[in-house]
């Protein structure tokens, strides 16, 4: 039985293959994990569909592949046993003096508890400690989703050397080279970003919010019937993001390639740029218009936590109306020109918020400070629209009582 | 297939009705699966409800067993009821990693997508002779004005022994120790007032003097009629091994409670149940707990946690606290063990009335790491036998 590799849906006729699970003579289940291909998007993973032996497999690792071709040939059994493992056994965490909920979070983070040293009482290991080490290496990032406070003493972010480059070794004049294959997701970030820089004409304007207020309501928000909803600043900027974009609609428009003609949509779709594995995605949130607040965070989250673990589908990534990188979520960056994504007028870059001094009511006091920058399709918007949009914005985030009333 | 087996297919196969199951089964049909539980009693509860803990308990402190079973009993039914879980009468064997047997009035096949061992523990055996009882057969018949020798070290052994002592002469062979998984200090305590109404044997008695024989040693786990190779789950000793997730060598099959090695302790079964369902359901869950709390309900009773032979320790007498005085029940101790570098908790340990709930603190403290200071700090409502820890707390800061 030869199995194919099938339509992956989108208009997507080939891939290159990211993994292969399976060995020949290996027998497998029905459902269980076969292959991960990587198309432009998003890395799929094709189960087993059928219960069986592999007695060939056609394709190797980065192969690239197409709709149609063979991937691995099956002979079907009635009944198997899938593969079975050892029991693994897990490092024991007896004698870690720490509350459940600090080892889970350890856990959720990857950490291993037991190399942490704790700074609570009696070498007690507390959420603060644990945090405190999350590696945060400038390449190969986790978002987080709740950078954006200065209670967490900031990290210094240190520069990773990878020591370990796949590829083959070359020499040149000057020294070594090691000469890797782009992958797909690779290539088509490429592709996608030139198309955006040389067509459209950005213009990036730069500015700044004070959020102390709204930082305040947010930290001291509870809600009895959410208990476990706690907010972080992206929803505050995404609702603002909706209102202003309601209010100068031209930011959520398009224009047709086609015709030249201009397309006002008639919904806020707020794609949000992730730092994944694979590099920048970009998943979309549809009708933030219509959510609240605690719906947008929900959202978020789960954005979140399907970059991480790259289980997102193609269609995530589409139909977005508007963009926001929030960049402030990998390190200490302040102002940036982000680029204009296909189909959208503008892009949003968050910077992380800071403690600034600031002059209020002629006097200096200290007050945290979020840094935007917003580029805008100069070939569409003027800044004549552009600058009253952030105004609006801005005025938004720094009068939290808006959202509201 | 035979002919005339029916089959069907389900998202989550528990087999085996205890706590442990149960807990999985309800676990499970909440996240929204479908779920069976094959059990070859009419009843769920298992063990724990129909013969073992619920039946102890309400003996001891002279409850209603038979209308306690039936209204907890019950109480699970309407429970599998509500969440839709299909019972299936029978014995299950492994056909292979896909499907089980259910051996009952009928025959049927189940195909699952995940399957939970919560098989339990079988009939003790360590005496050939006829005869011999299993322990819990004594809250159900109850004998009286009986010579009675029980064989055994563990709570169930003493939580018999201080149940028949009153109405029948009680002879009690452990073969070394009683409760030997305790400290020492504390077990005394508790031994001291036993062996005044019981005989604590030095040496095997004959077994030919005794009316009765009661087996209360640890039970073996019910996984040979499984048929576990045929799905390749491994076992060691018996027990079927497992991950922190409860997950066994075969990714699709997990096992929980005395099946997998949990001896004596409901409590880490039910916590087991419930993580070995999320765990099915594809959830992050584990088993977390550090620390399970090890009670006798004895008389005085008998608890303890984490590790009491480590550090310094201290006690208190409860003579020192004025309900227990009032009330005439002095004859207790809390004994508390610490690390004084670090001044961290290490173990708590119970004698008297009301151990087996008091324990509960202990166990809070060592699970959230907490130091003397805290335990110190926390106020204890007074007067209450709680306050006995803040004091125990206290005198080991003054040690240091």
């Amino acid at each position: 039985m030869e199995f194919k590799l099938p339509d992956l849906g989108e208009g997507i006729h080939e891939g290159q293959i990211l993994a292969v699970h399976v060995k020949e003579g290996q027998s497998i289940a029905e459902d269980d994990l076969l292959l991960e291909v990587e198309t432009d998007k998003a890395a799929v993973e094709i189960p087993s569909p059928y219960s069986g032996t592999v007695t060939t497999v056609h394709v190797k690792d980065k192969q690239l592949v197409h709709v149609g071709d063979v991937m691995v040939t099956f002979r079907i059994e009635n009944t198997v046993d899938s593969d079975t493992r050892e029991v693994p056994v897990s490092p024991s965490t007896t004698g870690v003096r720490s509350s459940p909920s600090v080892r889970k979070l350890a856990r959720t983070l990857g950490i291993d508890i037991t190399t942490i040293g704790g700074t609570g009482q009696g070498g007690r290991i507390t959420r603060e400690d644990v945090e405190m080490n999350i590696e945060e290496p400038v390449e190969n990032v986790v978002v987080d989703a709740t950078p954006l406070t200065t209670t967490r003493t900031p990290s210094i972010p240190t520069l990773k050397i990878e020591t370990e480059i796949e590829g083959i070794q070359e020499q040149n004049e000057y020294g070594i080279v090691i000469r890797q294959p782009m992958s797909q997701a690779r290539k088509s970030i490429a592709k996608a970003m030139s198309h955006a820089w040389e067509t459209i004409p950005h213009v990036t304007d730069c500015n700044d919010a004070d959020i102390t207020d709204i930082d305040e309501l947010r930290k001291n928000f509870k809600d009895p019937d959410q208990p476990n909803l706690k907010l972080t600043l992206l929803p505050f900027v995404l609702k603002a993001v909706c209102r202003s974009l309601k209010k100068y609609p031209i930011l959520n428009a398009t224009i047709c390639q086609e015709s030249d003609d201009i397309l006002f949509r008639q919904y806020i779709n707020i794609a949000i740029g992730v730092d994944s594995e694979r590099g920048l995605i970009a998943p979309v949130i549809r009708n933030v218009e219509q959510m609240s607040i605690g719906e947008i965070s929900a959202h978020l989250d789960q954005i979140t936590a399907n970059a991480r673990s790259a289980s997102f589908t193609l269609a995530d990534t589409k139909g977005a109306t508007y963009t926001i990188s929030n960049a402030g979520a990998i390190g200490r960056t302040r102002y940036s020109t982000p680029i204009i994504q296909k189909d959208t007028v503008a892009c949003l870059a968050v910077g992380r918020s800071r403690l600034m001094p600031w002059v209020v009511n002629g006097k200096v006091v200290p007050r945290l400070i979020l840094p935007l920058s917003h580029s805008i399709d100069h070939r569409l918007i003027d800044g004549g629209r552009e600058i009253p949009f952030i105004e609006h914005l801005i005025n938004d985030l720094e009068h939290p009582m808006r959202f509201a009333v | 297939m035979v002919v005339g087996q029916f089959s069907q297919d389900v998202d989550i196969l528990v087999i085996g009705g205890g706590p442990a199951g149960y807990t999985a089964a309800f676990r499970a049909a909440e996240l929204g699966k479908t779920v069976a539980i094959v059990d070859p009693n009419k009843t769920l509860g298992g063990e724990c409800l129909n013969h073992a803990c619920i039946p102890s308990k309400t003996s001891l402190l002279h409850g209603n067993t038979t209308q306690a079973i039936r209204a907890l009993g019950k109480g699970l039914e309407q429970r599998c009821n509500t969440l839709g879980i299909e019972r299936l009468f029978g014995h299950a064997h492994f056909e292979n990693a896909k499907t089980v047997q259910v051996t009952g009035e009928v025959v049927s096949v189940v195909r699952f997508r995940k399957a939970i061992i919560a098989s339990g523990s079988g009939q003790r055996n360590e005496m050939n002779s006829g005869g011999a009882i299993q322990v819990e057969q004594v809250y159900e018949n109850t004998p009286n004005n009986k010579t009675i020798l029980i064989i055994g070290n563990t709570p169930s052994a003493i939580e018999a022994a201080t149940f028949l002592c009153t109405t029948n002469t009680i002879s009690l062979w452990a073969d070394g120790e009683i409760l030997p998984t305790f400290n020492r200090n504390l077990v005394k305590l508790v031994e001291r007032p036993l062996s005044k109404n019981i005989t604590i044997c030095k040496e095997m008695p004959a077994t030919e003097k005794f009316n009765c024989v009661f087996l209360a040693g640890h039970r073996p786990p019910e996984t040979v009629s499984l048929h576990l190779e045929k799905a390749s789950v491994n076992c060691n000793g018996g027990f079927i091994t497992t991950d922190d997730s409860c997950q066994t060598s075969q990714p699709k099959i997990y096992a929980v409670g005395e099946c997998a090695g949990c001896k004596n302790s409901a409590a880490l079964a039910i916590v087991q149940g419930r993580v070995a369902a999320e765990a099915a359901c594809g959830l992050d869950s584990l088993v977390d707990s550090t620390c399970i709390p090890q009670v006798v309900w004895s008389s005085p009773e008998l608890a303890q946690c984490g590790e009491l032979h480590d550090g310094d320790t201290v006690s208190i007498q409860w003579g020192k606290s004025g309900l227990a005085v009032a009330l005439g029940q002095q004859q207790g101790v809390t004994m508390l063990s610490f690390d004084p570098e670090s001044q961290a908790i290490l173990g708590v340990g119970i004698v008297g009335f009301g151990a087996t709930e008091l324990i509960s603190e202990g166990v809070l403290a060592l699970e959230m790491g907490a130091t003397l200071y805290d335990l110190a700090t926390v106020v204890r409502p007074h007067p209450t036998r709680s306050e006995m820890l803040s004091e125990a707390a206290r005198t080991a800061l003054s040690s240091i």
